[in-house]
């Protein structure tokens, strides 16, 4: 079966909706996200519905200062979690982040096919991310669910990606939300 | 391609970016890159065509959030009306509003103070990604406003409870 690269590293370069210290900074929290659990190279496997894949994070341990800029955990997962879903999902679809959504407690992106001249955010797909840092993959997927019941609950803006990073089980796991009009 | 409003955008989510970044390595700072991020998105949003109604919607709920994670209450609350007065805004969009407006309403009555003014203002962080900047007198209370918000959310869910982080955030400065 084919290996399939996450790419956290250049990420501003491919994805406008990305500065170089937000691309920067995510990556950073990856690495130390990762050092918890792993050495480099680290072996993931990539879901989406079905399918299944091999994929494999290109990552270096990260310096004492990093470790220490990311020493609260729940942000360095959420950030760390973000460099992941961002990069599945554009190895996955294509897509890339063309804009930061702020939200009421956070924020989420709006993608957009990579190479695309797109003159708005009319036809941009939500994204929505979230990250596990240990425990087994069931916890992945219920925060999978978790979030989806949130998407279709929440605002109901669709159609709407949703990605699970687990650092620990490494697994990253994409679903897309459908709705029922 | 580009445009004015989307040039303006970018500088936005840049200030956006690097206050998240602030936030969540504790550093200082945030407050005002969050302020100078709602004037871009602001100027960004007055830029979009009507017809664009997604993507005002889209800038709109950016610009309420920025103006409220800036502590700017009354800046906030003077976008969302506004937002909420465009018969055009979508319904992701209205419903976000509203619940930022009700956040700030929540703020001020639970802090005992009529504009938000007098209370320090705090970043509570309650779950893996449920950040809540309340106004308080002490951070014992803004945790637990911050729980009571979170409680309140049709989305809460114990089994999601994480941690409670929190950071008293820079006074706003300035004021309106």
């Amino acid at each position: 079966m084919e290996q399939v690269a996450l790419r956290i590293t250049g990420m501003s370069e491919r994805h406008p909706g990305l500065s170089e210290a937000v691309a920067a900074g995510y990556r950073e929290a990856a690495e130390v996200c990762l050092a918890r659990h792993h050495q480099p190279p680290t072996a993931f496997c990539l879901e989406y519905g079905e399918e299944s894949r091999d994929a494999v994070v290109e990552w270096t341990l990260p310096s004492e200062r990093s470790r220490a800029a990311w020493r609260n955990q729940v942000a360095a997962t959420e950030s760390g979690a973000s460099a992941l879903v961002l990069a599945a999902v554009e190895e996955t679809f294509g897509l890339v982040a063309f804009s930061r959504a702020e939200t009421r407690s956070g924020a989420d992106y709006l993608m957009v096919p990579a190479g695309s001249a797109i003159p708005d955010l009319e036809s941009s797909v939500r994204l929505e991310i979230s990250g596990v840092d240990s425990g087994p993959v069931r916890l992945v997927y219920q925060r999978v669910r978790k979030k989806i019941e949130q998407v279709l609950r929440g605002s109901g803006e669709l159609p709407a990606l949703v990605g699970v990073a687990g650092f620990g089980c490494r697994r990253v796991v994409l679903e897309t939300v459908e709705g029922v009009e | 391609m580009s445009s004015e409003w989307l040039d303006l955008h970018r500088q936005s989510e840049r200030l956006a970016g690097e206050g998240q970044l602030s936030v969540a390595q504790g550093r200082g700072g945030a407050a005002e890159l969050y302020r100078k991020a709602a004037e871009f998105e602001e100027s960004a949003l007055a830029r979009v065509p009507a017809e664009k109604v997604r993507t005002r919607g889209i800038l709109g709920v950016s610009a309420t959030a920025l103006w409220f994670k800036s502590g700017q209450l009354e800046e906030a609350k003077r976008v969302g009306r506004q937002l909420l007065d465009e018969t055009t805004l979508p319904t992701f969009a209205r419903s976000e509003v509203e619940e930022i407006l009700d956040d700030i309403r929540q703020a001020e009555v639970d802090a005992g103070t009529e504009n938000g003014r007098g209370a320090r203002m705090y970043d509570v962080q309650v779950t893996f990604n449920q950040h809540y900047r309340v106004a308080a007198p002490t951070r014992t209370v803004a945790e637990e406003l911050a729980m009571k918000q979170w409680a309140r959310g049709e989305h809460a869910d114990s089994s999601e409870l994480v941690a409670v982080t929190t950071v008293e955030a820079e006074s706003p400065g300035g004021g309106s």
